[in-house]
């Protein structure tokens, strides 16, 4: 009869108990995710003039975020779902596996791009899709799966098929040529934008990545400048006495916030480019320059050296007493908002160097991103993953990225001559 | 062929008449001779039927007595010596014809002995001819059976080449085949060993784990015998949280956390685990909204490759089968 009870009890304890152990993982690794990226099959019957898979591989490997496998360790080269051992996969420690193939339309000189990322572990398809182009879109293709492939590893959008603008300088005898130029941001497939013996600086991409703002010495006094990329048509927006210099568009691309010293100091105007009606924002003795918009519009970052040196100020969009916002070191400039508005990215100096730093506006905590010794221009993809930036690499201006989650860095190949003041354009709608 | 005694016959034939012939003539004369006593009459168709040939009649002629009348001494004087003459003539006529006779016997033995002589000869040739035929015949047969004997050998010899020709062929054949064999026995040899090691290490496997799980009994046993419900029940829960944690530490550990900014996110997975420790399923219960948060969390869940669970089967049962994770990281 004890014994009866005893069992009862335990039984209700037992039904009780029903409800599901749970455990909550509040933690885990910010490390690369493993991605195998097999090369893609070439199905279409002709050498392609580009490796798409190598594409996609250099892609996601410069953005920090994932690690691709490499290929010598590959144990197959899968191309469709029925080739997949998901096990040897998930052995060789990968979280996805992309396999795809290029097949060729010869009457419509199309090529179609298949592709399918594939969860190792629960082997089921999370993306898949075929994409088309011609040979001189390999590229493109290329960019627009490691795209596809990143956001749905991270779920951030993918910045492979934006692009960058950025100036060169070649020395010709006492001659000089300042290119600027826009490239894929991999940096490859650059093209001239405007070439001139003097010098041009702070290109900056209008919102919807269709012009440039740019200052240029032509006329033997900085002037700024808007070019329609595409069309290569140019307009002088601002050629006032004096200081011309550090343009940057509002988010609406309605606005330029430009520095003049016009009045006989540097200050920050803005100009609207609607009616080319212009709005004094600052006024101080001081120098108050390289202006950039944050993400709502509603604030404006600067560089001033009202405290004694440069630092990185804080300003109502509509003008307004600033607000210091860096108080580490001696040296602060160059201010961009993160894409979130949440943060700022600077140049900051210590010990000699100038690196590239990260301020939380709302903890006020910085952070030093780069390690380089000459590091400038931080510019950030409109994903807000990665920072482009200047540095210096064997006496000449390189450009660099570093990953803002992972930290990785890499350079650019240096096929430039010396290269400076990059610009990340925003997504760019095709 | 003629019989050679056909000719001698035929040659008596001629001496023979002509014997006749003569004495017929000869009686003839004589009754002529007597007939002239009787009145002349004529005669003449007489003397024609007399004629027999020319020799004859030319004798006959010849000697032609006249027919006188005489006085009759004289007259027989003439007949006696007519007699005589006509003896005279008669035994020279046999003489002759002795002599004839033996002549033509004589001629007819040497035309015998000819004969006999041509025909020993022809006898000889014939023996000759046939000899010599006979004796190419033999060589022919000799030489025909020297050709059958050779032809004999050259197909023997043809044949010998061929058996050992296709004996070649057979003992290549039973060769490769028999390697064939060979390798097809140490193929099926290899599998039957790997088979048999694989099923070694599955036993070794099942083996130790039914070990695993006699000694578990053994020490559940014990332990139930040795504790209170109270006590079992205290050292359940401690138990539970010791499993707990274990899978806590794995899953921070298999977790790749996506880049970017995922506070605030949460998604609830419920996993169904075996009591080896392995994951049965896993699925999503409650979706943080992003793909790429969801899909690290699977991930993660996936990527333990064994989960921390209490042997003690009724405990495994009650908590553990069915476990729930939440992914919202701090």
């Amino acid at each position: 009869m004890k014994k009866h009870i005893f069992f009862t009890l335990v039984l209700l304890i037992s039904g009780l108990a029903r409800a599901d152990l749970v455990i909550e993982i509040d933690k885990g690794s910010r490390a690369a995710i493993p991605v195998a990226v097999v090369p893609f099959a070439n199905e279409s019957g002709q050498p392609l003039a580009e490796d798409i898979g190598q594409i996609v591989t250099e892609d996601l490997k410069r953005s920090g975020d994932i690690e691709p496998l490499d290929r010598t360790k590959m144990l197959s080269i899968p191309s469709k779902a029925e080739e997949i051992y998901f096990r040897d996969w998930g052995l060789l420690g990968q979280r996805y596996l992309l396999v795809g193939g290029v097949q060729y339309d010869a009457p419509s000189q199309v090529y179609k791009v298949r592709y399918e990322l594939y969860n190792v572990q629960s082997q089921q398809r999370v993306i898949g899709k075929i994409i088309s182009g011609k040979s001189e879109q390999l590229r493109d293709l290329g960019h627009a799966i490691a795209d596809a492939v990143y956001e749905a590893v991270t779920g951030i959008r993918g910045v492979f098929s934006t692009r960058i603008a950025y100036v060169t300088l070649e020395k010709s005898g006492s001659k000089n040529i300042y290119k600027l130029e826009v490239a894929d941001a991999d940096g490859r497939r650059s093209k001239l934008v405007y070439k001139s013996a003097m010098p041009i600086i702070s290109p900056a991409w209008s919102p919807d990545g269709k012009k440039l703002a740019y200052v240029s010495f032509e006329s033997q006094r900085p002037a700024i400048y808007v070019q329609d990329v595409a069309s290569g048509v140019r307009t002088q927006v601002t050629s006032y006495k004096g200081l011309n210099s550090a343009p940057t568009w509002s988010p609406d691309g309605s606005k330029l916030a430009v520095t003049l010293s016009k009045d006989g100091n540097a200050e920050l105007y803005v100009l609207d480019l609607r009616n080319n009606s212009l709005k004094r924002l600052t006024n101080h003795w001081a120098i108050d320059t390289e202006a950039s918009w944050s993400p709502d519009g509603r604030t404006i970052a600067f560089t001033s050296d009202r405290g004694g040196g440069p630092q990185i100020y804080l300003m109502d969009a509509s003008g307004g007493s600033p607000r210091r916002l860096t108080f580490e070191g001696r040296y602060n400039s160059r201010p961009r908002f993160s894409v979130d508005g949440k943060k700022v990215y600077y140049v900051h100096q210590r010990d000699g160097s100038f690196n590239v730093a990260s301020l939380d506006l709302e903890s006020g905590q910085d952070q030093i991103l780069t390690q380089t010794e000459m590091d400038e221009s931080p510019s950030v993809a409109p994903n807000g993953s990665m920072i482009i930036y200047a540095t210096q690499k064997n006496g000449k201006g390189v450009l660099a990225v570093v990953g803002v989650n992972s930290g990785s860095k890499y350079t650019l190949p240096a096929q430039f001559g010396d290269v400076r003041e990059p610009a990340w354009s925003p997504y760019i709608s095709r | 062929m003629d019989s050679p005694g056909n000719q001698p016959k035929s040659g008596y034939i001629g001496p023979a008449l002509f014997s006749v012939i003569l004495h017929l003539g000869i009686a003839g004369l004589a009754f002529l001779g007597w007939s002239a006593h009787t009145p002349p009459t004529p005669v003449v168709p007489h003397m024609q039927a007399m004629v027999i040939d020319a020799e004859t009649l030319k004798q006959m002629t010849k000697p032609q007595p006249k027919p006188a009348v005489k006085k009759e001494e004289p007259k027989r004087e003439e007949e006696q010596k007519k007699q005589q003459d006509q003896e005279k003539q008669r035994q020279e006529e046999l003489k002759r014809q002795e002599q004839a006779k033996q002549e033509a016997e004589r001629k007819a033995a040497a035309e015998k002995k000819r004969e006999q002589e041509a025909i020993a000869l022809k006898k000889k040739q014939e023996e000759e001819r046939k000899k010599k035929e006979e004796e190419k015949r033999q060589e022919d047969e000799k030489r025909k059976a020297e050709e059958k004997k050779q032809a004999e050998e050259k197909r023997k010899a043809e044949e010998e080449r061929k058996k050992k020709e296709a004996e070649r062929k057979k003992k290549e054949e039973e060769k490769r085949l028999a390697e064939q064999k060979q390798k097809e026995l140490e193929r099926q040899m290899k599998e039957a060993r790997e088979k048999k090691r694989q099923e070694e290490l599955k036993k070794a496997e099942e083996l130790k784990m039914a070990q695993e799980a006699a000694e578990y009994e053994r020490r559940l046993q014990e332990q139930l015998e040795a504790e209170s419900s109270a006590q079992r029940q205290q050292r359940e829960l401690t138990e539970v949280e010791k499993y707990k944690a274990l899978i806590y530490s794995s899953l921070v550990q298999a977790w790749l956390q996506p880049p970017g900014e995922i506070k605030g996110l949460k998604a609830e997975l419920q996993l169904q685990l075996l009591p080896t420790g392995e994951l049965l399923s896993v699925k999503v219960v409650k979706s943080s909204g992003n793909s790429a948060f969801d899909q690290s969390a699977i991930g993660a869940a996936n990527a333990v490759r064994k989960y921390s669970v209490p042997s003690d089967p009724s405990l495994f049962n009650r908590e553990f089968r069915n476990v729930t994770i939440i992914f919202s990281p701090k």
